[in-house]
């Protein structure tokens, strides 16, 4: 061989060499260094994960009672895989055939089927499209195509059966059975509970809470979605399951809510807003004067003094939560009725409605003015009206009757004498107007007392969306005027100067940030800029009672995992004191339980009067000797509108237990409404005047209801060994013979989890 | 009747006999001695290889049957190897017009009604019970030992090729390059570019030639993209890996090459395991078990594996190039390099494509790959390789 050759032969090594070298690099780069990138690209073009609902937790009143639950129903749903598409004209005219049958079936609309069917993002692999068409966002199905896309949540078993009967006419679709929330006491408790919706990122059946406990407890009660991981061909065809994570149901929620006081609550607002139905305005100077009260709207609020547990919330109107199962769709009745503007029924009066408190705010103002040299055993003066500063005309009590001679606190708490206060407002103006001239901070004692005793801020109760109420302050007004200021000005120049709202308004944009003597008046006997939520004024009245704690109520008293195995319990808190001396609260405390019997409850609670008749309503005397309860008044004046009726109330007036509040929109003087309503409330709860007791000796449980390993649920202070045979773990025993009221009755956690309540969800047509 | 008592031969007779047969093959000059065993494990390695992934890739839709046929390709395969290798040189060199003029007409034929187009290209004879035979990959054996013949001759001498050889050379090889071109089969014509380029080069041919050889392949290249002499199909195939995946139409050949890339990165240093990788198990990429074969070694077998196949690939290449510098002739070192320069070729090309970094060309990875004439041809030419290993110099 030539040289020449050898050296070409030698080249020609080098050159295959470096070629192979030039494979390996990339190889290298593929395989090691940009692994990741194709291991993530691979995951996305090859596998799909499709995922199955959870049971969510149960929802239980302090009885263990089941206010939400589950149930399994029929879900039909389809399988886009095998579902016809709209790809070819044989296809099409298939489509059409099976929406058509379909809605007929399931009484649902074809747009509506179409819609559901039509994925948002088809995907396009290497045979082309799926021959689905881009749907409109939010029409059309944003999961994933290996997921079931349900159709009719609630179907019912004839439906179910006809599907899989006729599964030729209905290719792709089943029927499955699914857990579904459902509330077995209807309306009861709405509000608190609130609603569950289907989560909107098109996750299989998982329902996300939209409102009350619902939402504020969702992570604990939605459990964790089951998940399968699928593998599929180019084709889209389902090779294997590559990975399968079973569903962890969620947990149950326990709350401090008591059925039975809850329907007492809820019964008793209804009937009585009904009945103000036929009451005629008792209000002799306003413009509705002769008119029938309104009355569209109250709640009413039962709350357990010592610990702020709430052990029952009402509001007026309210709403059936499993209408929201199957989405409301504009235009029905159901729709026109849940958004109704002005009714919002689902807005809970208790906790998200702001009301002037009206007279029930005297514990505030009397204390402040207790606090602030006004002594507890003074002399005070109350006339029919007064002329406050500069005001056009002078401040009245209620149809301005005054009553003669010096008068204590109780007898201006008992008979709601509101120009007592007025005299020390237009005194505690003048000092803080002083103060501020002296460039010092105004005292301002009723605003700083009534922030004390809670109002002005959220409570903090465990419920979403709560409403703040309103405090004013000089400052407070300066701010909001500073906002309105504009809008005032403008709508002032729009009216002409001489009508009512005209010179109001011009009023309000040349001295709106101007704190007045009236506003302090006004604010002294709960009007004006002040707002309450019926439970603030709650929370407020049981600090009246417990001895001056401001507790932060709760609806919830306990987290416990499914089959009872981890129970994180909720405790009540006190966030702050007001720091008002027991003297003074129990002075007010005294003096309030004179109103039912003597003062502006009278009526209501049967006692003769004793300046005039209680002509509008006739009771029979309450049973003060088994029951003794006080309470105060409001009749809150609301501008164009019908009083608001208002009664504040705790029972029995030696030791508290219950801090009872009820409100009625329209509803006149508080002893009209309000009060009777109440007393109903009082009623129900001891089983007092032939009711039968909501509570057994009147008392919230002290121990937490029991949750089995198997689901089912003791009651508090049931003894689990009294209980027919479970399978409890060994383990377990020791602590499930815990005698009945024993501080911690629950049983440590069992190994296993217990198998769900549900029946198991038929695998679909995909495995 | 038979008596079964009585052994029909002695246990002595017979392990003499083994003896025999055993000193027979381990001769200092014996066949068994002279095959060039690195070469032959390797191939069978290969083979084997190829096998489990053609299985790996086929048996989502068509259970073993790929396999099978494989497994009896190779056999089949193994057979022509021993035959080329046993065969005598002067033999070879006699048939060398007959197997030249055979592939020719074999090519033609293609081109005939008889012919059969897959995947654009009309490469195939359609023959009854279902056999498929692809004449250009037989032509690149006719290439080699054609080039070989010409070269060969004039080489006992000890004297370089000179112009007219190099034309006669250019002139055999013109032929089957053009009926090929005409079916049309990019990949095999710059087979054959790349296998005579290494061959004159090897020969000691002019350097005018061999420069002037590629700077004309270079322009040609250039010419025939830039002037769209070729198909729309082959042109995408071609400049697809220069351009962006996600640009490009995803059900041609960029969707295959993405499929692919992303197969083999999924890979990562181990694979997912033999049968087990999601793109494979999916079909995902078009032709793996033929042309993409590479790919599934890629995601199933990791940078391990896909390692291991390319370093069994570059003993075949080191062992082909080390026999043609053995070579005890000059017919010898033609055959030697001719066979070297084709593989190394088609197997830079073909794992270049499944990578995304050479166009996508119908060349299949030799060995591993599923596919009769192409594993028949492959094994010829290793035939071609240990019969110029068996009488080399040493």
């Amino acid at each position: 061989m030539s040289d020449r050759s050898r050296l070409r032969l030698f080249i020609l090594q080098i050159l295959v060499l470096s070629l192979f070298l030039t494979l390996v690099s990339r190889l290298w780069f593929l395989q090691i260094l940009d692994s990741r990138t194709y291991v993530a690209k691979q995951e996305r073009t090859g596998k799909e994960r499709i995922f199955t609902p959870a049971a969510r937790g149960r929802i239980l009143d302090a009885q263990g009672r089941e206010i939400a639950t589950n149930l399994a129903t029929y879900v039909v749903s389809a399988q886009i895989k095998e579902f016809p598409g709209i790809g070819t004209k044989a296809s099409r005219t298939e489509r059409a055939k099976v929406v058509r049958g379909l809605a007929g079936l399931l009484q649902l609309d074809e747009q509506e089927i179409e819609d559901r069917t039509t994925l948002c993002e088809y995907k396009k692999n290497a045979d082309g499209d799926f021959g689905l068409d881009k749907g409109v966002r939010g029409k059309c199905w944003n999961g994933s195509q290996y997921q079931p896309i349900p159709l009719l949540r609630d179907a019912t078993l004839r439906q179910a059966f006809l599907i899989e009967e006729h599964a030729e006419d209905f290719p792709g679709v089943d029927a499955t059975l699914e857990p579904i929330r459902s509330y077995p006491h209807g309306q009861l408790a709405a509000h608190m509970l609130g609603y569950v919706q289907a989560s909107s990122d098109a996750k299989a059946g998982e329902l996300a809470g939209r409102a009350g406990v619902e939402l504020q407890y969702d992570e604990a009660l939605k459990g964790t979605l089951g998940s399968k991981t699928l593998e599929t061909d180019r084709s889209g065809a389902v090779t294997r399951e590559l990975d399968t994570v079973d569903p962890r149901p969620g947990s149950d929620l326990v709350l401090s809510l008591d059925l039975n006081v809850q329907k007492v609550a809820e019964d008793a607002l209804a009937s009585h807003i009904e009945r103000a139905h036929s009451i005629t305005d008792p209000c002799k100077d306003c413009p509705t004067v002769g008119q029938k009260l309104k009355a569209p709207a109250g709640a009413a609020v039962v709350l357990e003094a010592k610990t702020g547990r709430v052990a029952a919330m009402a509001s007026y109107p309210t709403y059936d939560p499993s209408k929201f199962l199957k989405g409301i769709k504009e235009g029905t009745a159901d729709y026109d009725y849940l958004f109704d503007k002005k009714m919002v029924p689902q807005v809970s009066r208790a906790y998200q409605g702001e009301y002037a408190p009206g007279s029930t705010f005297k514990h505030v103002s009397t204390a402040a003015a207790v606090l602030n040299g006004h002594a507890l055993n003074g002399a005070y003066q109350c006339p029919g009206s007064l002329q406050i500063g500069t005001d056009p005309k002078p401040k009245s009590n209620y149809e301005g009757i005054g009553i003669p001679g010096d008068i204590s606190w109780r007898t201006a708490l008992v008979q709601s004498c509101d120009t007592v206060y007025y005299k020390i407002a237009e005194n505690d103006w003048a000092a803080d107007e002083a103060l501020i001239k002296a460039r010092k901070k105004p005292n301002e004692h009723v605003q700083q007392l009534a922030t004390r005793f809670g109002f002005g801020t959220p409570t903090g109760i465990d419920l979403p969306g709560e409403a703040n109420g309103a405090i004013p302050t000089r400052k407070w007004l300066q701010e909001l005027n500073a906002r309105l200021h504009p809008d005032y000005c403008k709508r002032a120049k729009a009216l002409p100067k001489e009508s009512d709202q005209g010179k109001l308004l011009t009023d309000l944009c040349e001295n709106g940030s101007r704190y007045r003597p009236g506003d302090q008046a006004n604010t002294s006997v709960g009007q004006g800029y002040v707002l309450a939520t019926p439970l603030q004024l709650a929370v407020s009245y049981a600090s009246l009672v417990n001895g001056g704690n401001i507790m932060e109520p709760r609806v919830a008293k306990a987290v416990i995992s499914p089959g009872g195995a981890k129970v994180q319990e909720i405790a009540p808190k006190v966030r702050s004191k007001t720091g008002v001396s027991p003297e003074i609260l129990d002075y007010i405390t005294n003096a309030l339980a004179d109103v039912p019997k003597e003062g502006t409850a009278r009526c209501a609670f049967g006692k003769a009067p004793p300046t005039t008749d209680c002509k509008e309503v006739k009771y029979a005397a309450f049973p003060f000797d088994q029951l003794d309860v006080g309470g105060k008044t409001g009749t809150a004046e609301v501008s164009k509108k019908q009083d608001t009726s208002w009664f504040a109330s705790f029972g029995p007036v030696a030791d508290p237990r219950y801090v009872v509040v009820v409100m009625v929109e329209e509803g006149g003087t508080g002893g009209t409404v309000a009060a009777p309503a109440t007393r109903e409330i009082w009623d129900g709860i001891y089983g007092l005047e032939g009711k039968t007791a909501a509570l057994e000796n009147g008392a919230l449980p002290a121990t937490l209801p029991v949750i089995l390993p198997d689901g089912r649920i003791r009651r508090p202070g049931t003894s689990v060994r009294q209980a027919p045979p479970v399978s409890v773990p060994p383990a377990t025993t020791p602590s499930a013979s815990t005698p009945a009221g024993s501080s911690s009755p629950i049983a440590p956690a069992p190994k296993a989890l217990p198998a769900a309540d549900l029946p198991p969800r038929r695998e679909g047509s995909l495995t | 009747m038979t008596d079964w008592s009585t052994p029909r031969s002695s246990p002595v007779s017979l392990k003499r006999q083994h003896e025999s047969l055993r000193s027979r093959a381990l001769a200092r000059n014996s066949l068994v001695r002279r095959l060039d065993w690195v070469l032959a494990f390797s191939v069978v390695m290969l083979s084997s290889l190829g096998g489990l992934l053609v299985w790996s890739a086929t048996r989502t839709s068509s259970q073993d049957a790929f396999l099978k046929r494989h497994l009896l390709n190779f056999a089949i395969g193994l057979a022509l190897a021993s035959i080329v290798a046993l065969v005598d040189y002067s033999m070879l060199r006699a048939y060398v017009p007959v197997v030249y003029v055979a592939s020719c007409l074999g090519l033609i034929a293609v081109l005939s009604p008889l012919g059969s187009t897959v995947n654009g290209a009309r490469s195939w004879i359609t023959l009854p019970a279902g056999f498929q035979i692809q004449p250009s990959e037989f032509a690149k054996v006719a290439l080699v030992v054609g080039m070989a013949m010409i070269l060969g001759e004039k080489r006992d001498n000890e004297s370089d090729p000179r112009d007219v050889d190099v034309l006669l050379v250019l002139a055999l090889a013109a032929v089957p390059m053009g009926l090929i071109m005409l079916q049309p089969d990019f990949g095999t014509t710059m087979v054959f570019v790349f296998t005579i380029l290494g061959v004159l080069a090897v020969s000691g041919a002019p350097t005018r030639w061999v420069g002037g050889l590629v700077t004309a392949g270079i322009l040609g290249g250039w010419g025939i993209l830039h002037f769209g002499l070729l198909k729309g199909y082959q042109r995408e195939r071609l400049t697809v890996f220069a351009s962006k995946p996600d640009k490009a139409d995803l059900s041609g050949a960029a969707h295959q090459v993405d499929q692919s890339v992303t197969a083999i990165g999924s890979g990562g240093m181990w694979g997912s395991g033999l049968f087990n990788g999601v793109s494979t198990r999916g079909e995902y990429v078009p032709e793996q078990q033929t042309d993409f074969v590479f790919s599934v070694a890629g995601e199933e077998l990791g940078f391990v594996g896909s390692g291991l196949i390319l370093l069994l690939l570059i003993v075949v290449m080191y062992r082909g190039l080390r026999i043609a510098a053995n070579a005890g002739d000059a017919f010898g070192l033609i055959v030697a390099a001719g066979v070297s320069s084709w593989f190394a070729f088609q197997i830079f090309v073909n794992v270049g494509m499944t990578m995304g970094i050479m166009p996508v060309t119908g060349l299949p990875l030799p060995f591993v790959s599923y596919g009769g004439s192409s594993m028949f041809a492959n094994m010829m030419a290793i035939g071609l390789l240990q019969n110029v290993h068996m009488r080399s110099r040493d």
